[in-house]
């Protein structure tokens, strides 16, 4: 099972005499000694824990030596597909190119804007999904679109 | 003695007051805000009446309601704690009116003390150190004279102002004349008023403070120093005594100044006389010989009254309550000494990380630490909750070890061993704060909190969250299963079934 | 309550030789389910990790909260079946703990043949099913199928049980608000492609999974046109365009992660509805350890041992409060409590006579009127016959315990630890009378009479033609040698593993494990609520 905290994801698995966890590639091996009203004695590596642990919603209050974090689940899970469509960036619906900011070679960075287009009354951002270099762009300013048109193709 | 005290306050003052009112023999009445009718003191007294809506002007600051409660439930005393009305001269008299009595000083010595100005000139009267300044100054060669008296460096700052608009230091003459200069501007645009002070400027002081007490027949005495440098925002979150500070003489000579200012204002009950304390005074030039300075009397109990208990062995608490039933206080100064050292910590409900702003919340666990010298004043359980209305202070750790260093060394396992889950505390920045070099030999002045906050350097660890802490959360989402762990799903209607076991069985 | 105490000597010579008989079986079990969790060969599995994709039981690891118990289901259909082609029959099923709550996973092993379905696939799925509803378990289909396994159609296609029932179960359960989920991880064509689009929601993974109701060898026969299955029916298209898919997956990891956030948002239901009718008390251990069932099961069924002894190690605290204690003394039956839940347990403890069925049809109205739920614990030859018997009615007293089996509305376990012979079969809850689960212990046999009664049944018939045609009858020789091949039959047929094959169970399980068994179920049925009855408690 895949638990994420913030940004740190943690993975569980059984094993045989308890759970083996596994954070950034670096696995360890958890055994739970004892685990009542909130408190937990946990064996990890070999090294004897006393965890503090306190569920609010998605918030996970946890005290080990003292020092206490307040830790908040997220659903980790990757974000849905938009816009997207085999590595491009798609009109979601028919309209004008407004402004188009970026070139060919580009770098861009998750979240940035890379062109802008009129449709209904509305102006719409197109965004990049991830950080990556920009390998086409297929339109300019001005030029109308269809709907799921491909605007810009990105490359990792 | 009192039949009946009712205790104006709530939290762990309140606790604290009813539990010595318990030792006594005394019944207690609890009052109470419509945000705390689940609070800890309300469960603690023998009674308990409502006094209105959250906000303290409607219930823990109304008083009238107060007074009122007092007698519906006949009670012949009240004690005011600590805030709310415990250091207003009015109400005070209020009590006294309505025939019952003021667990405090009179109000005449709260009006005294009040008055931050005309304290200052009674003080002065009564040969007890103030800082050294001077007002209504015009020219530049009026102040470049009140300047060289005094001694650099000096503050200049305006008359009426505040949050540090229009003040300026200055470290010797030929920076003076730009600083008037600028300060005036400053002052003239924040506040309208362009007059300035100027005053003795201590870049390293301390805050010293020397409790006193006195009985209604004339005894007074002091009950040695409590060092609170460690603050923020103004507000003390780590106190000690001694002081790693004071040599005997110069104890003693604090003592007596701080005995002559509450004779000043014929006091009596618990009083605290506030010092500003120069680790440096021989920057401190003639005629002010002097390393510290009167900055205020405190005209009531204070929340760091504990470390004083500690190390005098006295139950500041109960004393208040005989001698204002009018018992001498049977102790002179020599039989008074300090025993140990004793420090205490203020466990807030407030995040450092964000400027020491309040943290509200649901608490989820609240388990206190206990061992031996360990001593914990709370007035809240898990499951209560935290309010934004009043003060965030949740628990007080005091402990007391034979010398400074098994203090610090107890205080650090205390508050290790303080568990409080849902909302953010301080306790991890003091522990921080314990740590540090500047605190272990003891150089923390006032301003240290907010020089180490700008620099960073006393945040809690929050780069990197611990290996082992995201361990023990991803757990505890599989050990502890509908359990307390997660109220939505909390009705628990099975709470032994089979499935919830974590044995990774496959038939 | 009383404290059952064994009067078995663990020391003992003969307990010592049982136990070494019945670990032995147990050792072979274990093995025989490693084999077949192996899945389709290594070939197979290594074309399948070839694909980026997870193995069936990793999946399904994954898919459950870390370290919860997995409840799996006819682990050994098919086993022995289509020249041992088909592990598992091809699909994994059975109830995990996803998010606190019980669910049903019924998962396609594509190393076996593509996941395709062969009859004992199909049989095993609808099972699983059957499991779901009757519990309302919510179902999670984590699809890997290349649809009905072709050469054998007519096994699986046409038949009321058949293929068709699987969507027809989705529709019915899903009308009455148990959640259908699927997550299409490979292959999912032609009929198979209704598994998702019959669901509640449905994920699909990028690259791996494909729906369509004719694949692209189809299409390119029937129209000409060539297209790629990514094209026809991938991810893409059926999240962004034709909307048969709702979640979007990067991978099996990411489908697991939204299987499992949809399983944490589904509201409780009726979740243990009936158990607050129930006082529910704390576990306790029972008093001897379950592996010394090992040396309580005799190694033949020509011994006799106290049933008893089975129950002490069964049951909390090894506490049994007897009912009728001294009536029908061949049936004991009882109120427990397995895990805290409380039960009634009613166990062969020899032949069954007409008090023993009465006696057995009451204590089944206590439990019914009290929403107990019965645990049948069958080892049974069958009902006394003979002239004195037949008189006295006993097929009448059998008929009402077969009654009351059949229409009392608690839930019923069966557990068949040694016999299941005859009409005992019917009267002690056999697969034919709706038990929510029913488990064979490995020293188990059922068959419609013992192999040595039947021979003699038919030996008997047998000389009597002999006698009437005015032959002479068979010699001792002869006679063996008449009843050799109908012992045989009868042995093979009568295995456990020969039942399982056939979804005739649920699944052979460890002795040793029975407490956890049936512990894990009765949390299960207690999922569904207990329908009101009718009448009261009849004295027989």
């Amino acid at each position: 099972m895949k638990t994420t905290f913030d940004t740190h994801t943690i993975e569980l698995n059984p094993s045989d005499d308890g759970y083996n966890a596994i954070i950034n590639g670096k696995t360890v091996n958890v055994q739970i000694v004892r685990a009542a009203n909130g408190c937990m004695d946990l064996l990890i590596d070999g090294q004897r824990i006393t965890a503090y642990v306190s569920s609010d919603m998605a918030k996970r209050w946890v005290t080990v030596d003292g020092g206490t974090s307040m830790l908040t689940k997220t659903s980790g899970a990757k974000q849905g597909v938009r816009h997207d469509h085999a590595g491009g960036l798609i009109a979601p619906m028919p309209g004008q190119i407004r402004s188009v900011s970026v070139g060919v070679g580009d770098a861009v960075k998750k979240g940035q804007t890379l062109l802008t287009m009129e449709a209904m009354k509305m102006e719409i951002r197109i965004q990049a999904l991830k950080d990556g270099v920009v390998k086409s762009v297929s339109v300019a300013q001005g030029q109308t679109v269809e709907r799921e048109q491909i605007l810009i193709e990105m490359e990792d | 003695m009192f039949k009946k005290i009712l205790i104006a306050n709530r939290g762990e003052i309140a606790i604290r007051i009813m539990r010595a009112c318990r030792e006594l023999g005394i019944k207690t009445v609890a009052v109470y805000s419509e945000a705390d009718k689940n609070s800890q003191h309300v469960q603690f007294a023998d009674e308990a009446i409502l006094l209105g809506d959250a906000a303290p002007k409607d219930s823990y600051l109304n008083a009238d309601k107060l007074i009122r409660a007092a007698l519906d439930s006949k009670a012949d005393a009240i004690h005011p704690g600590y805030g709310f009305l415990s250091e207003n001269a009015s109400f005070a008299a209020a009590v006294a009116s309505a025939h019952l009595t003021f667990i405090g000083p009179s109000a005449a010595s709260i009006r005294a003390m009040g008055d931050k100005a005309e304290s200052k000139i009674l003080m002065k009267k009564a040969g007890v150190p103030t800082v050294p300044g001077f007002e209504g100054l015009e020219s530049f060669d009026e102040f470049k004279k009140a300047a060289s008296e005094i001694g650099y460096p000096v503050l200049v700052k305006a008359a009426a102002g505040g949050g540090g608009k229009g003040m300026r230091v200055v470290n010797s003459e030929n920076e003076l004349s730009e600083a008037i200069e600028s300060a005036r501007r400053e002052a003239l645009n924040s506040f309208g008023d362009e007059r300035l002070l100027i005053e003795k400027y201590l870049a390293e002081a301390h805050h010293i403070e020397i409790q006193v007490f006195g009985d209604k027949h004339g005894n007074l005495v002091h009950l040695f120093e409590r060092e609170c440098s460690v603050q923020r925002r103004h507000q003390k979150i780590i106190e000690e005594s001694p002081s790693p500070l004071l040599t005997p003489e110069l104890r003693a000579r604090m003592g007596e100044a701080a005995v002559n200012a509450a004779k000043a204002v014929n006091y009596f009950n618990a009083g605290t006389v506030e010092f500003i304390f120069d680790p440096n005074p021989s920057s401190s030039l003639i005629p002010h010989p002097s390393s510290f300075y009167f900055l205020e009397m405190n005209t009531r109990l204070q929340v760091e009254h504990p470390v004083t208990e500690l190390v005098t062995g006295l139950d500041l608490v109960h004393w208040q309550i005989r001698i204002a039933a009018g018992e001498k206080f049977p102790f002179t100064q020599d039989d008074i000494h300090q025993h140990g050292h004793a420090i205490e910590c203020r466990v807030y409900a407030e995040d450092p990380a964000t400027g020491f702003l309040p943290s509200t919340g649901k608490l989820l666990q609240f388990i206190e630490p206990r061992g031996p010298g360990i001593r914990v004043d709370s007035g809240f359980a898990a499951g209560d909750d935290v309010t934004h209305f009043y003060d965030p202070l949740l628990a007080k750790v005091i402990v007391h070890a034979e010398n400074r260093e098994t203090a610090i060394q107890r205080m650090q396992t205390a508050l290790q061993d303080f568990i409080v889950h849902g909302v953010v505390t301080n306790i991890d920045y003091m522990r921080a704060v314990l740590e540090t070099d500047d605190f272990k030999q003891g150089k923390v002045s006032t301003r240290w909190v907010e020089q180490n906050l700008e620099s960073g350097s006393l945040f809690p660890q929050q780069q990197a969250v611990a290996l082992h802490k995201l361990i023990a959360a991803a757990l505890a989402d599989v050990v502890f299963v509908g359990g307390k762990a997660q109220p939505a799903v909390s009705n628990e209607t099975d709470p032994f079934n089979p499935w919830k076991q974590t044995g990774n069985y496959r038939n | 309550m009383e404290t059952l105490s064994s009067a078995l000597d663990p020391n003992s010579p003969e307990f010592k030789a049982n136990a070494e008989h019945n670990r032995a079986l147990a050792q072979e079990l274990k093995k025989h389910l490693a084999d077949v969790r192996e899945g389709g060969g290594e070939k197979y599995s290594k074309r399948h990790e070839e694909q980026g994709k997870l193995f069936v039981r990793e999946r399904i690891e994954r898919l459950l909260d870390p370290g919860a118990p997995f409840l799996e289901l006819s682990a050994l259909a098919a086993w022995d079946m289509y020249k041992g082609e088909a592990p598992c029959a091809g699909i994994v099923t059975g109830i995990g703990r996803i998010a606190n709550r019980e669910v049903m996973i019924v998962a396609n092993d594509a190393t076996v043949k593509g996941g395709s379905y062969f009859s004992m696939t199909v049989k095993k799925h609808l099972r699983a099913q059957q499991v779901a509803e009757e519990n309302h378990l919510p179902c999670l289909y984590l699809v890997d199928s290349g649809g009905a396994y072709l050469p054998l159609q007519d096994e699986v296609f046409p038949d009321a049980h058949h293929f068709g029932r699987i969507f027809y179960n989705q529709a019915r359960m899903s009308a009455k608000r148990i959640p259908q989920i699927a997550a299409v991880m490979g292959s999912c064509t032609a009929g198979g492609a209704y598994v998702p689009a019959m669901s509640d929601e449905a994920i699909i993974v990028k690259g791996a999974g494909t729906i369509f109701l004719g694949g692209p060898p189809l299409v390119k026969a029937a129209t000409g046109e060539d297209v790629t299955a990514e094209e026809l029916g991938g991810a893409d298209v059926h999240t962004r365009k034709s909307g048969v898919a709702d979640h979007f997956a990067e991978d099996d990891d990411h489908a697991i992660e939204i299987l499992r956030s949809i399983v944490e948002t589904l509201p409780r239901g009726h979740v243990h509805s009936h158990l607050s009718a129930l006082d529910v008390a704390p576990p306790e251990e029972p008093l001897y350890h379950a592996d010394e069932l090992y040396g309580v099961l005799p190694s033949t069924f020509k011994e006799s041992y106290d049933v008893r002894e089975i129950i002490a190690r069964i049951v909390d605290g090894s506490k049994f409060r007897e009912f009728k204690a001294r009536y029908g003394t061949t049936l004991i039956t009882g109120f427990a409590r397995i895990h805290g839940y409380p039960v009634g347990i009613i166990a062969n403890n020899g032949v069954l006579f007409s008090e023993s069925a009465l006696k057995g049809t009451h204590f089944i109205e206590l439990c019914d009127q009290r929403g107990i739920p019965l645990i049948f614990l069958q080892n049974i030859t069958g009902f006394m016959v003979g002239k004195e018997y037949e008189t006295g009615g006993i097929a009448k007293d059998g008929a009402k315990m077969v009654h009351a089996v059949a229409t009392t509305r608690v839930p019923k376990l069966t557990l068949v630890i040694g016999g299941s012979f005859g009409a005992g079969n019917y009267a002690m809850a056999g697969r034919a009378y709706g038990s929510r689960f029913l488990w064979m212990w490995p020293n188990a046999r059922i068959s419609v009479m013992g192999g040595e009664q039947a021979a003699n049944v038919l030996l008997t018939i047998k000389q009597d033609q002999l006698v009437r045609e005015g032959k002479p009858a068979l010699s001792a020789e002869e006679a063996e040698e008449f009843k050799r091949p109908l012992l045989e039959k009868y042995e093979r047929e009568g295995s456990p593993y020969h039942s399982s094959a056939r979804l005739w169970d649920d699944g052979i399980i460890d002795p040793a494990d029975t407490r956890q068994v049936l512990g894990l179920a009765l949390s299960v049925v207690l999922n569904a609520p207990v329908e009101e009855q009718s009448f009261g408690v009849f004295r027989m």
